[in-house]
């Protein structure tokens, strides 16, 4: 009789442990499946991030694009501060506004104004102005 | 074992043992041989004694005292605990016989209880038997026995054999006449002899009880099983803690997956950021797919882009344009934006 009941009691506990083993077993693999959810969440937004956060370099490589050596003479005015940058390149040919307008393109969003204006069929003005 | 029973006198061997009055092994009887100097040797009864059984046999009637069981024993019932009936069948089959045992009993068994029943066959007679299994426990264990020391019960109608009167108790005595057992006062008894165990030879209609554990064989049983639990416990709980610390790594993961894509601690703060970017996202998207329509357009010296602007609101595109299938054709690239027409000139604005 004392047998039965310690054979009860271990079948009980035995069913205890194997009922918490998978619970515990149902909530790992739930958890895996939030925490892999989550990681491809975290990724698309720390990329986002990546890619729309302004910082000095992307300043800095933006406003070097107008100081360059050809682009000199055609600069009629450039203003940079902590806040803002405006240029004003008067009489930029066609390939160089191409590749400015590219270039200004990607960093469009920290971009506040971008303004062409053609001359002619050769020559366009061309004004900038970025808030940071 | 011939060795051993040669000298066997069983007159004497019931003397010395009494296994009369309660219990008796064929190992003690084995042992007990030994020491005794017997003549007469009954060895076709011995044999048949050691055949029959490995247990001791004990005859139980309502005044039998029971408490010196002490271990696994065969009983044989007296008919004061079961019915039995003798029928003549046109069947032969025994098998087909113990179909019609419970409309045999119909009618004449008692409403209360449950009963079983057995039948056996006979000399070409058949022997229906009815029994309460729970009430006849309760009087075995009220009569001193214990459970697991029941072994297997026999009735006495098919293990009592030969016309005769044998005394089972200092009150009754068993009498078999005309074929049916049956219990009688002893004092009304002729001649009487002696219930001779060993005249036993135990037939194959019995029943058991299901043991509930507690003698050693059972223990034994027992031990298989538990072991099994405890080491299947054993296993489970290290795979238990095993899967805890899995857990635990998990939820360290999460929060270092955070620091590892160096974003803000709480989800709120997360949301925002992905909400703030997602806006940003779309607009530039838009601004470039914009941009690139208006400069892919095959423009000439007289249909060209006077302006474009970028501000924060809108993009702005104002176009000259010299013949009409120009204009209608930049309409159809630039779908999405509002345009305001003037002679030669068309202003396109994209709401940002």
């Amino acid at each position: 009789m004392k047998l039965n009941l310690v054979l009860a009691g271990l079948t009980g506990v035995l069913l205890l442990v194997v009922v918490n083993n998978t619970m515990t077993k149902t909530e790992l693999t739930e958890k895996q499946r939030e925490i892999s959810k989550e990681e491809v969440e975290l990724k698309a937004v720390s990329n986002l991030k990546k890619k729309w956060k302004t910082n000095k370099i992307k300043r800095q490589r933006l406003e070097s694009l107008f100081s360059g050596g050809k682009l000199k003479d055609k600069i009629e005015y450039k203003k940079s501060s902590k806040k803002e940058f405006k240029v004003l390149l008067k009489g930029i040919d066609k390939d160089t506004l191409k590749r400015l307008t590219k270039k200004v393109l990607e960093n469009s969003y920290i971009v506040k104004t971008f303004k062409v204006t053609k001359i002619d069929e050769f020559t366009s003005d061309l004004e900038v102005r970025i808030e940071y | 074992m011939e060795n051993i029973i040669k000298n066997i006198n069983i007159p004497a061997l019931k003397e010395k043992f009494e296994y009369k009055k309660s219990s008796f092994s064929s190992k003690d009887l084995i042992e007990k041989i030994k020491t005794f100097d017997y003549k007469n040797l009954d060895l076709k009864k011995i044999e048949s004694l050691v055949k029959n059984t490995n247990r001791p046999v004990c005859f139980v009637h309502s005044d039998s005292d029971l408490t010196g069981v002490r271990e696994k024993t065969n009983l044989i019932l007296s008919p004061a605990y079961y019915w039995c009936k003798k029928e003549e069948l046109e069947i032969d089959s025994l098998r087909k016989a113990k179909k019609l045992t419970e409309s045999i009993f119909f009618g004449h068994l008692p409403n209360e209880g449950k009963f079983d029943y057995k039948a056996t066959k006979i000399d070409g007679e058949f022997f229906f038997f009815a029994y309460d299994k729970e009430k006849i426990l309760k009087e075995l264990l009220a009569q001193g026995i214990k459970r697991e020391f029941i072994g297997n019960v026999y009735f006495a109608q098919n293990e009592c054999t030969g016309e005769r009167i044998c005394k089972i108790s200092d009150r009754f005595a068993l009498i078999h006449q005309n074929a049916m057992v049956s219990v009688m006062p002893l004092q009304y008894a002729q001649n009487p002899t002696d219930f001779d165990m060993l005249d036993l030879t135990l037939s194959n209609t019995y029943f058991k009880y299901r043991s509930t554990g507690g003698g050693a064989a059972d223990d034994k049983n027992f031990f298989i099983p538990i072991g099994f639990i405890l080491l299947w416990i054993i296993m489970e709980i290290v795979s238990g803690s095993s899967l805890s610390s899995d857990l635990e790594k998990l939820e360290n993961e999460k929060s270092s997956l955070v620091k590892k894509y160096g974003l803000p601690g709480t989800s709120f703060q997360r949301k925002a950021l992905k909400d703030k970017y997602t806006v940003i996202n779309k607009k530039q998207n838009k601004i470039r797919e914009i941009f690139t329509n208006i400069t892919s357009f095959t423009t000439d010296k007289e249909n060209y882009f006077k302006d474009i602007s970028l501000s924060k609101k809108e993009i702005k595109a104002v176009f000259i344009y010299n013949k009409t299938e120009v204009r209608e054709k930049l309409e159809k690239r630039l779908k999405g934006g509002s345009f305001t027409q003037s002679e030669k000139e068309i202003t396109i604005r994209f709401k940002l």
